[in-house]
Order: structure tokens, then C-alpha cells, then sequence
């Protein structure tokens, strides 16, 4: 009998390093290539030998890599991998993947190796050779790796150009679901897969509209602006790390001063899954309410950046900026003020975007360590932290923490606030009614939480839920259907016996019939035809 | 369609703008195009700008090469013919036949995704459409000519009009342009694009680089516009405006290069710099677009000193190609118009008409043509647990029987054939005999093993009759059954019976 094997190499069990194998039909794919932002040794990048210790290469084992979208804990791995390891083959991703990933990876490298001093790292030029290796696919273009494999991308509206992939070899199919914020652009067809592969980073969390994360987002910022205003003039900031912007930077991010739309930025870029209907009245009323007159900043360079791609992919974005770019190009700020490291100790409030989300380390972490101490200031989350992050430790309520060997005592006030477009506890649901698997695989979460929502799934839906740690293999049995050439003839007089008055008697099933015939197989080919021929 | 909408209602036609259509009055136009089409009654209004959004909020937008299931019986994919932004060839398909369509294709390396070809392959149907209007006319030729014509006219300080459509076309001519006029030293020369869609198509043309050509997609990975012009915007020197009115006033200088619909010259703004220029010799009109005569485009303004260039620029395909794409493709059979296809009037020469070597159907307007298609079979789904009890014998090399019982259930034109339910068993289910029995091993097995040795055999080559010791029993043999007739003797009716059984195999 038939199987699908899969096997997570890493994001079993834990958020990071995302990297899935899957066998079927002969053919091996790898999903997602990431490294995890809780390590800085081996522990970073998925282990590979797990592969090659088979005695293959890489390029000789894997048919192809898909990468789901351009988070670093998704495809952070994937110079090493390809330059570094080896690969060869094909890697598939969508167009604005390929156009940031890149970028992220840049970044990444420089803060590992010029920040940090690391050796052994891969390079810029690794960086250049492995997106050459990358091939592009559009949305719902049934792309043929090969005669026998097909993928097929469906838009997931995460960050921009994330996309879940349905894989395809004969009858057996699975789909990968990374990276799916939950609404009515974010779609895939009943395709009924063998297996399908979820992320379950909020497995227990339902979250309220993103209208109210919004405004209450809104109202934490201008009430701790009025706070000082009134008190004293006193320095006051709040960095925001920006999750999307975190792993990956296309936060636009954004921000008014007076006039541009606040609220329209926070909702559809830091989500960057822009999907709800917007009330342009709901902005101007919360702008003019929030009467925010001090400046906001976002960090440079990268971000200007991502913003550039932004304007390039608005096609990848929601219907409504679609429609109305030509008139007013959501991504065009006019009262954003990019970030300089001296503003640090400007005097007067302001308002910080920066990254990265995780305050693991680069600018984010560089004003947290200035700030921390004075309790005016405020600190909004935006996103998940993975374990082993400053951002993880100050969720948990650390109040003293150790950043480059210095103490920190942390006075400020913390606020979280989710506004990272993964699919929560209902959206996975809704994924899982819409695709109608036979099984269900999670990755990309947390041990218990896991369990609570595989419990969940297996109630609802009754289909068998797997949870795999790193390197605990599903094997997944599938009977494939065989197809077989059927004489219209025969079809035809079997089918009419399905009509006739004497049905009942003829068969006990409602709507069907029996059918009687010679197979015939000749090479190849299998043919039901009629006894008499 | 939002343009032409725009230029047709700006200015409504009043009633007595119909009057032509009195029969008294019809008979008396001169000869000519109008009075060749009799079905001038059934002509409708042009659709308004509510008409086209009902219509597009019907389409439901695909990807090239994405493939869409009709009622589980037919297949639809779009591939790229490389025209113009989001173009594309059809392939409509069912598990066992093929029909390729291929319409406006273009061969050429311009601004959109390249054409693919290897799909559109060995189809049992290829149905042609959509060639070039200007045969003859070498695009790369044509646009070096218009490049010089315009130079010429520009530096005798005469002004430039290019009546054209807003989009296609038009991309690779601003990018051409552009080039020309930097190295023409021409570059304070400023270029003017009126179209109430003007500003749209620009910005649209520059956030689909999924769909543009290898080169132009590149450039958002670094990120940069994949079109030049969003930098010919930016330096001022090309301005777009809704229409002549507003802000077009306020900045217009001469000489200077337009370009603005209808290429017709029957409504928009193309009209208003006939009349404004047309009166100047320094002037020129530069027609790109073959859709329409030039001369018939121009007689209205009659007399006319400005010169009038005609340098189509059509990438589709032409004959040449068309036929070195027939002959690649390969397909059984090729459906096209009448008027490409080799006729008296065509010298067999073969950049004048198609030159199908293979079976052709000519299509002239309302008249359906018939093209039988194989359909002796469907597709059925074997259930894995009913596939797996099958044992299928081995009759020949590499041919194996076997017969099947199941039960067979048929939704959304999809059938599956399922293991009969437990205790159900159909009355009429017997063996089957497979193979061909052999006259000469039947009469030996008569001989050798019963003694029998009275046989007679009769018939033709089709159908032998055996006729056994003397009548006792008759053994009609043809390739669809063996019968056994008039025997008494029931031994020896078991004997035949066994004998048959033996040489056949049973399945």
C-alpha cells in the first residue's frame, strides 16, 4: 500500500527553523528551510545529515524545496543550505518572496557576522547563488517539477507573497499551510489531500477583530503620550518591534504624525494580511482623535526598502488598495521619519517602530536597552517571541535581564499585542473544513498547545492528528485510487441501469449499479470494456 | 473599454444622428463599408461604464498555466502568447482529446511573458486566430522608421501626433522613445499621453511584473519599476492627463510628441490635434496601430498638409511564422478562417496564407464546423480494495485479463467503481472465455485424446462449422463465440464442452 512520510527536521514541536521532508511516490520535497532565532550554535539550522547520512546528496534525495514565505524562520537556512550543504536542485516561491528573502538574508548575515564576529557563516556572494537556484511561481499555476510532481501555490496573505502549496504526485497530494491568515482572499479549493501540514503558533488563541487590536493599539499609544504631555516634557518612547518586520522586514511600517492614516497602516501592513473591509471614516475619526503630534519613526534602510516592494507587489495585497492605488498608493508615507541611532536620546515623546519583533538583537534591542529603565516609557509587542529571545523573556514578566552581559531592570511598561497575521485557532479550523484532509500534521508551535488544538481537530473532524517532534516520522498509508479507461458502452448500459424501474432489484445501493466487465491490460494501459468485445 | 465608453459619451449622439438608418435615406449613401453591412438595424448602443463593471465583476481572474476543471469533465488552462500584459493561448482538454486555441500571439521579445509553445503541442484541434493585420510590416523596421520620421519632424519644429491605444503597444514605444530621444540629443522634447486612462494604465503597467518578460521582472528585485516610463514621469518629461481641458493647458509646450486615442480619429482627443495641427505642413500624424486604414482614418480632414506616416507595429504573428508554429505544433487537424488559408486568390507563397500540411476546416462567419473526435472511452476510478482482489491472468505477452464485479456510482460526471456490498450477488455472472481458439489444436485434442476422427469442417475463413461424426454434433467456431449445436449424446457434448474450456482461457 501507498504512504506519504513526513518527517519535520525542525518546528516539530517549536516555532523556528521551519523544515519539513516529505516522501510520496518516490518523490522527496522539502518544505521550508528556516533557522531559529533561540540559537546562535549548530542548533540554529535544521540538521541536514539527516539526509545525506542516507548516503544521497542533497540534490540526489530532494526533488525539490518549497519555501512558504520570507520569514528567516522559514527560509533563514537557505544559503547554507544550498551553497553551504550543497543542494542543487529546484526552489520554489513566489515572486515577492524572492524579491525579500534575499534582503532578510543580507541582514541576517551582516548581524552574525559583522555584529556578532561570527566565522563560518555563508556570504553575500552565497546569498546571489542561491537565488539563482530559486524558481518563481504564481499564484494557482500548476507548476510540473517534474512528469510525476506538481505544486501549486494559493495566496495566504501572512506577509506579502506568502502562499500555502499543495504538492502533488499522481493521486497523492498534500498541502502545506504556513503562514494562512484566515479570510475570504485566503482560500484553497476542497482538495480533499492525504495529508495536511499546519502551522499551530496560536493553537489556543482566538483573538478578537483586528479592528479593536487596532484601536486599542491606538488608544495604548496616545494615552501614554497624553500621560507625558500633561506630566512633563519628559523623554518618552515606545519601540515597537514590528513582528512581520522581525523575521523579514516588509513592515512598511509606517506612521503619522498628523495626517497620514495610522490606522490603515497599522491594520494592513504590520498585519500585512489586508483583507477587512476598510471604513476610511474609522481612520480619520481615530486619527483626529488620537491627535498625535509628536514624531514617529521607523527604522531606516530596510525598511524603506520592504516599503519599496510593497508599491511594486500591490498586487499581492487586499482588493481595496489594489483599487485605489492609482489614486493614493497606500504605501506612499508622507509623515514617517526615518529612524537615525542618534535620535536615541532625543528629548520628547516619540513613537518607535523598529525591528527586529523578537529583540534579539539589531536596533530594536538597542533602544530597549535605553529605555527600559524609566517607567513612563512603553513597550507594545506586536508578535509571538520564540523561546531564548530577550522578547520571549520579557513576555514572560522578567524583570531583570541580561542583555551582552549587562544587567537590565525593566520598569517600562509591556504591552501585547498581536498583530502577527497567523491563522489562529478558528482560522486553522475553517482551513481544515475548506480542505477536507485525511489527516492532519502539526508544526510551527508550541508542545501543549498542540496537543490542545490535535485534540480539537481530532473531535471535530475525526481524522487522525499528528504532532511529530524533530526527526519523529508520520508515515501516512493512502489507497490510492486507479484509473482505468472504460468503454462508453459499457458506462452507458451500466448507467441506464441505474435508471430503469428495476433498479431495486438490480442493485441494493440508491444511485448506483453493477457493473460487470474484462479488464484488459496491455503494457501500460488498463481498459474496462464489454465482455463481448 | 473604460476609454472608448469615454470618448463616445462625452459627446452623445443626438437623435437625428441616426437618421441614416431610414431606408429612403440608406439607399442614397455612396458605396461603400456602411452599405455593405445590411444588419446595420440590429446594431446596438456602446456599453456605458456601469456595463463594464457588470461585466468584469463576472470574470473570475486565473493564472497562466492554472488549470480549470469544467464539471469535471473538461479541462481549461491559459498559457502566455506573449502579446500583451496577461494575453494567452487556451488549451481546453479531456482525459483523452486536446484543442489548442490560439489567438493574438506574438513571437517578438517585448514587454510581456514570453509565448509558450510546448504545451500547445500535438493537440487533436488547433484552432488559429488573431494574426497579424499588418503581414508585410516588419515591427522593429516600422519602429525604426517612426523614430526617424519623428526626429525629422521634431527638429524642423513641427509636432508629433501618434494616435494610438492606451495600453500594449504603447509600453514599448514610450521605452523605445525614451532611448531614441536621449540619443536624438532631443530629450528636452516633451512627450504628452492623453487618455481618461492615462495615469492608470501607467501605474498598472508597473505592479504586474509577474507578467512581464524575464528582463523587466528582474528589475523589481531591486527593487526598481520594471517600465522605464515611471522614470520618464519622474523627470517631467513624460506627462499624462485625463483629457486636453484641464492642467494640459498650463504646461504645454510645442514641438512636441502625443500620444492620445482614438486611433480611428473618430472621437477622443486624436480629433482635437487633427484639426488643431493638421493645417501645418511642419506637423506629422504617425499611424501605429493597423486596426484601421489610414487613408479612410484621415479623409474627413481632407485637405491635409500635415504629413501622414503609416508605421504599423503589430507583433502578432504573421504568416511565416504562423506557418513554422503549425508545423512545430503538429497537430491532427487545424481550424482557422477561411481568408488565411490558401485560396485561388493567394499564390501558394508562404508568407501570403497558411500552409497547413495537415488536415484543415476553413471557418466563415455563423457557420459551425463539425470535427469528429475519438471518444470510444471514459475515465473510471477503481477502488483500491476491489483493485486489490483482482487477478489478472496472463493471456499473451504483456497482456493480461481479468473480469471485474463492482459497483459502479457516477457524480459530477466523475465514476468510481466500488466492491459490490457483502451478500449481494447478481444473478447473470458467469466466467468468461479469452483467446482464440484454434481449429487445428481443436481437431488434434479430438483426435489424440478421444479417438475422434470423423470431422468435417466447413464455412468461410470467418466462421468454421465442425461437423462431428457424422452429425452427431456441431461446433460453429467464429471470433466472437464457439457454439456447440445438435448433440444429443451428452458425453460427448461434456467432451466438446471441456475441450473448448481447455483451449481458451478463462477469466
Amino acid at each position: 500500500m501507498a504512504e506519504i512520510r513526513a518527517v519535520p527536521l525542525g518546528a516539530g514541536q517549536d516555532v523556528g527553523r521551519s523544515c519539513i521532508l516529505v516522501s510520496m511516490g518516490g518523490k522527496n520535497i522539502m518544505l521550508d528551510c528556516g533557522m531559529h532565532m533561540g540559537f546562535n550554535d549548530e542548533r540554529r539550522f535544521p540538521d541536514f545529515s539527516y539526509i545525506t547520512d542516507s548516503g544521497r546528496s542533497l540534490t540526489e534525495h530532494l526533488d525539490c524545496v518549497i519555501i512558504s514565505h520570507f520569514h528567516l524562520d522559514h527560509c533563514g537556512a537557505l544559503p547554507y543550505f544550498s551553497e553551504m550543504c550543497g543542494y542543487d536542485g529546484p526552489i520554489f516561491m513566489t515572486h515577492p518572496t524572492k524579491a525579500i528573502c534575499p534582503i532578510l538574508l543580507e541582514d541576517y548575515r551582516k548581524i552574525t557576522v559583522d555584529r556578532k564576529g561570527e566565522q563560518n557563516f555563508f556570504t553575500s556572494q552565497m546569498i546571489k547563488d542561491c537565488m539563482k537556484k530559486v524558481v518563481t511561481v504564481n499564484l494557482h499555476q500548476a507548476v510540473k517539477v517534474d512528469p510525476d510532481l506538481e505544486i501549486k501555490a494559493y495566496y495566504a496573505g501572512h506577509v506579502l507573497g506568502a502562499a500555502m502549496f499543495q504538492v502533488k504526485v499522481h493521486h497523492q497530494s498534500i498541502v502545506y499551510t504556513i503562514g494562512v491568515c484566515y479570510s475570504r482572499s485566503a482560500w484553497i479549493d476542497k482538495c480533499r489531500p492525504d495529508l495536511l501540514i499546519t502551522e499551530s503558533t496560536y493553537a489556543t488563541t482566538i483573538r478578537d477583530s483586528k479592528r479593536c487590536r487596532e484601536r486599542d493599539f491606538l488608544k495604548k499609544i496616545s494615552e501614554c503620550m497624553e500621560r507625558d504631555g500633561k506630566v512633563s516634557k519628559q523623554h518618552t518612547s515606545h519601540p515597537c518591534p514590528v513582528d512581520s518586520l522581525t523575521a523579514s522586514g516588509p513592515d512598511p511600517s509606517v506612521c503619522s504624525g498628523k495626517s497620514s492614516g495610522a490606522v490603515y497602516l497599522t491594520r494592513d501592513i504590520l498585519a500585512s494580511s489586508p483583507h477587512s473591509p476598510h471604513s476610511h471614516s474609522y481612520t480619520l475619526h481615530t486619527r483626529e482623535r488620537m491627535n498625535l503630534l509628536h514624531p514617529i519613526y521607523f527604522s531606516a534602510g530596510l525598511t524603506e526598502k520592504a516599503n519599496h516592494y510593497y508599491k511594486l507587489f500591490i498586487s499581492w495585497t487586499n482588493q481595496n488598495i489594489k483599487n485605489t492605488f492609482v489614486q493614493r498608493n497606500m504605501f506612499e508615507f508622507k509623515h514617517i521619519k526615518p529612524f537615525d541611532r542618534s535620535y536615541i536620546d532625543n528629548p520628547g515623546p516619540m513613537v518607535v517602530f523598529a525591528t527586529p519583533g523578537m529583540l534579539h538583537a539589531g536596533l530594536s534591542l538597542q533602544i530597549f536597552k535605553k529605555w527600559a529603565e524609566d517607567e513612563k516609557n512603553m513597550l507594545i509587542m506586536p508578535g509571538y517571541c520564540v523561546a531564548g529571545t530577550v522578547g520571549h523573556k520579557i513576555l514572560s514578566g522578567h524583570k531583570k535581564i541580561e542583555i551582552d552581559k549587562k544587567m537590565v531592570t525593566v520598569r517600562l511598561s509591556v504591552q501585547y499585542m498581536s498583530f502577527s497575521a497567523h491563522a489562529d485557532a478558528k482560522g486553522i479550523m475553517q482551513l481544515i473544513r475548506q480542505a477536507d484532509p485525511a489527516n492532519v500534521m502539526l508544526v510551527h508551535g508550541e508542545a501543549a498547545k498542540m496537543d490542545f488544538l490535535r485534540q480539537k481537530i481530532m473531535q471535530e473532524f475525526g481524522v487522525h492528528c499528528y504532532m511529530p517532534a524533530n526527526g519523529e516520522m508520520v508515515s501516512i498509508a493512502t489507497k490510492p485510487m486507479i484509473s482505468v479507461d472504460v468503454s462508453r458502452s459499457l458506462l452507458k448500459r451500466t448507467q441506464e441501469q441505474i435508471h430503469s424501474p428495476l433498479a431495486k432489484k438490480l442493485c441494493p445501493v440508491r444511485g448506483s449499479a453493477t457493473m460487470s466487465g474484462l479488464l484488459v491490460m496491455r503494457n501500460e494501459v488498463r481498459s474496462l470494456n464489454t465482455p463481448e468485445n | 473599454m473604460e476609454e472608448l465608453s469615454h470618448y463616445i459619451y462625452r459627446a452623445p449622439p443626438t437623435d437625428h444622428s441616426a437618421q441614416w438608418k431610414n431606408d429612403s435615406l440608406w439607399s442614397s449613401l455612396p458605396d461603400g463599408t456602411l452599405k455593405e453591412s445590411s444588419d446595420f438595424h440590429n446594431w446596438k448602443e456602446l456599453y456605458t461604464m456601469e456595463g463594464i463593471q457588470k461585466a468584469i465583476s463576472r470574470i473570475q481572474p486565473i493564472s497562466y498555466s492554472e488549470t480549470i476543471d469544467l464539471f469535471h469533465h473538461v479541462k481549461v488552462t491559459a498559457l502566455s502568447s506573449g502579446f500583451c500584459l496577461g494575453s494567452c493561448n487556451w488549451i481546453i482538454e479531456t482525459e483523452y482529446n486536446k484543442v489548442a486555441y490560439i489567438s493574438s500571439s506574438s513571437t517578438f521579445t517585448t514587454h510581456p511573458c514570453p509565448m509558450e509553445r510546448a504545451r500547445l503541442k500535438s493537440a487533436d484541434i488547433l484552432i488559429m486566430s488573431g494574426l497579424t493585420n499588418a503581414p508585410s510590416a516588419n515591427p522593429d523596421t516600422m519602429l525604426a522608421e517612426l523614430c526617424t520620421r519623428m526626429a525629422q519632424t521634431l527638429k524642423n519644429g513641427g509636432n508629433v501626433l501618434i494616435p494610438c491605444y492606451p495600453t500594449g503597444v504603447l509600453y514599448d514605444l514610450l521605452e523605445c522613445l525614451k532611448a531614441y530621444l536621449d540619443s536624438a540629443n532631443l530629450s528636452n522634447v516633451p512627450v504628452y499621453f492623453i487618455s481618461p486612462v492615462a495615469k492608470s494604465s501607467l501605474s498598472f503597467s508597473n505592479i504586474f511584473a509577474e507578467w512581464l518578460c524575464d528582463a523587466k521582472k528582474t528589475k523589481v528585485y531591486l527593487p526598481e519599476q520594471p517600465f522605464p516610463h515611471a522614470e520618464f514621469i519622474k523627470s517631467g518629461r513624460l506627462r499624462h492627463f485625463p483629457n486636453i481641458h484641464g492642467d494640459l493647458g498650463s504646461v504645454y509646450q510645442t514641438p512636441c510628441v502625443v500620444f492620445t486615442g482614438h486611433p480611428s480619429l473618430r472621437c477622443g482627443d486624436s480629433v482635437h490635434f487633427m484639426e488643431a495641427w493638421g493645417g501645418s505642413s511642419k506637423n506629422a500624424v504617425i499611424f501605429t496601430e493597423p486596426d484601421f486604414e489610414y487613408l479612410h482614418a484621415l479623409a474627413p480632414y481632407q485637405p491635409l498638409h500635415m504629413k501622414a506616416y503609416y508605421f504599423p507595429i503589430d507583433p502578432r504573428l504573421n504568416f511565416f511564422v504562423a506557418n513554422k508554429l503549425l508545423n512545430e505544433f503538429a497537430p491532427r487537424c487545424l481550424v482557422t478562417a477561411d481568408s488565411y488559408l490558401p485560396s485561388a486568390a493567394h499564390s501558394q507563397k508562404e508568407n501570403v496564407c497558411l500552409q497547413p500540411e495537415m488536415q484543415y476546416y476553413g471557418l466563415t462567419r455563423g457557420r459551425a464546423v463539425t470535427i469528429p473526435l475519438d471518444g470510444k472511452f471514459q475515465k473510471i476510478m477503481l477502488d483500491p480494495e476491489l483493485a486489490s482482489k483482482l487477478l489478472p491472468q496472463e493471456i499473451f505477452p504483456g497482456v493480461s485479463v481479468t473480469s471485474v464485479l463492482g459497483l459502479l456510482s457516477s457524480r459530477n460526471n466523475q465514476h468510481t467503481l466500488a466492491p459490490l456490498p457483502p451478500h449481494h450477488r447478481p444473478h447473470t455472472v458467469g466466467k468468461l472465455l479469452w483467446g482464440e481458439l484454434s481449429i487445428e489444436a481443436f481437431v488434434q485434442a479430438l483426435r489424440d485424446q478421444h479417438g475422434i476422427v470423423d470431422v468435417v469442417i466447413e464455412g468461410t475463413e470467418e466462421a468454421k462449422t465442425l461437423n462431428i461424426l457424422g452429425g452427431k454434433a456441431t461446433v460453429l467456431i467464429s471470433p466472437e463465440k464457439t457454439t456447440i449445436r445438435d448433440c444429443a449424446d451428452d458425453k460427448l457434448r461434456a467432451i466438446l464442452r471441456d475441450l473448448v474450456f481447455r483451449l481458451l482461457v478463462q477469466v
